[in-house]
């Protein structure tokens, strides 16, 4: 993979409240911190849309250069159809902005939120009314 | 007159009509309420004619607590305790991550009745059918179902327990109460790691007050595991249309994928890489 088509780690660690938008799932709080929300931009590697957890694998330029394949929880593809999602919304190669929780054990995994690519915007959870 | 000039008469028609009816409706197309994933504001709820004693519909939980709650833990048996404590939940006061726990949902097992009826998976829908001799009750996670008798049969004496257990209904007034017994005992109560014993008795008593509204109430008597019997609060559900389909979405948990997620995902991301 071309380094130009690796984004940078663009926004780090901040601190939220829990979202209101995210809906319980299996463990995500005892395996994920809402508090610690991140933003990272990325190339996608693989988009699996399974049941009952679509999965979401891209990778980031770490601080030494080298990309870092990160894991991203997703739903169901009942819950990801409701929100808009299709088994073409991504593709390896597409250069996508991803929001979510990361692994409480500082591993390279999320429970995905949101992913952004070309500008419209992909939740995980239904968005809020 | 051919059929196909029949034919262009009447679909000229059904345009003419249609193109009157949005003429007469002063341009404004109310958004209906539909569904409780997409639920735009000032949105007009679902209005028909009402039938208390037809449940028949999608129904979605908009009101209620998905677990049978703390007050619940307090009133297990010396037994309850034991089992309670060996069910290690990756949801409520006592989560640890799905890979440090025992949730039989973690490896596609089935939920059983009871966290089915609580809908605790996320933004999930149940069904009603209703036939001549049963009510049938669709579940849309795991893509389950159960079914409750309603020709007067009595309940099995001596059980072999399963899943869903073995249901009867009635109605009491415009109240559907639903008695089950012979549920297996590998089940959890709730998503909190409640347990349950075969000898466990569940009843469910559904109302539905509004056109788009149903409640049900949920007790569990079950006095190998609590001391007296159990009830979560009621649990409030909404008539919901599934998008341009009106059917249920195909939510199977499949255990090859779910066992390939947690290896690539939902394990590691807990810390513990096997």
């Amino acid at each position: 993979m071309s380094r130009s088509n690796l984004a940078t780690v663009v926004v780090g660690v901040g601190v939220l409240l829990a979202s209101a938008v995210a809906l319980a799932h299996h463990g995500t709080n005892a395996s994920y911190d809402p508090k610690k929300e991140v933003t990272l931009t990325g190339v996608v590697t693989r988009f699996i849309m399974v049941n009952p957890h679509g999965q979401l694998f891209f990778d980031v330029k770490g601080p030494d250069g080298r990309p870092v394949t990160w894991g991203g929880e997703l739903h169901s593809i009942g819950l990801l159809r409701r929100s808009g999602w299709t088994r073409d919304t991504l593709k390896p190669g597409d250069a996508v902005s991803v929001r979510g929780y990361p692994s409480r054990a500082g591993t390279p995994f999320m429970v995905v939120q949101e992913v952004v690519i070309n500008g419209k915007s992909y939740f995980r959870d239904l968005p809020a009314q | 007159m051919g059929k196909r000039c029949m034919g262009s008469v009447i679909a000229a028609a059904m345009v003419a009509c249609s193109a009157v009816a949005l003429a007469q409706g002063g341009g404004q197309t109310p958004i209906p309420c539909v569904n409780d994933w997409q639920r735009p504001d000032g949105c007009v709820p679902r209005k028909g004619i009402l039938n208390p004693r037809d449940l028949s519909g999608l129904w979605m939980r908009v009101k209620g607590a998905a677990n049978l709650g703390q007050a619940t833990t307090a009133l297990l048996t010396p037994l309850g305790k034991k089992l309670f404590d060996a069910n290690k939940p990756s949801f409520g006061p006592r989560a640890v991550p799905p890979v440090l726990g025992n949730d039989p949902l973690g490896k596609c097992d089935p939920l059983g009745l009871t966290r089915n009826l609580m809908t605790e998976i996320a933004a999930r829908s149940f069904e009603f059918v209703h036939l001549p001799d049963r009510v049938l009750q669709f579940f849309e996670y795991g893509h389950q179902y159960r079914t409750i008798w309603i020709d007067g049969r009595q309940l099995p004496k001596d059980p072999v327990p399963r899943w869903m257990g073995y249901s009867a209904g009635r109605w009491e007034g415009d109240s559907f109460v639903v008695d089950t017994i012979g549920l297996d005992d590998r089940v959890w109560a709730d998503m909190w790691g409640h347990p349950l014993s075969t000898e466990a008795r569940v009843q469910e008593r559904y109302r539905r007050p509004a056109f788009d509204t149903l409640e049900m109430q949920l007790t569990i008597t079950d006095s190998a595991i609590y001391t007296k019997p159990v009830s979560g609060d009621t649990k409030v559900h909404r008539l919901q249309v599934e998008r341009s389909t009106d059917e249920r979405l195909e939510t199977f948990c499949v255990p090859s994928e779910e066992e390939a997620f947690n290896k690539a995902i939902r394990d590691p991301a807990g810390g513990v890489v096997k």
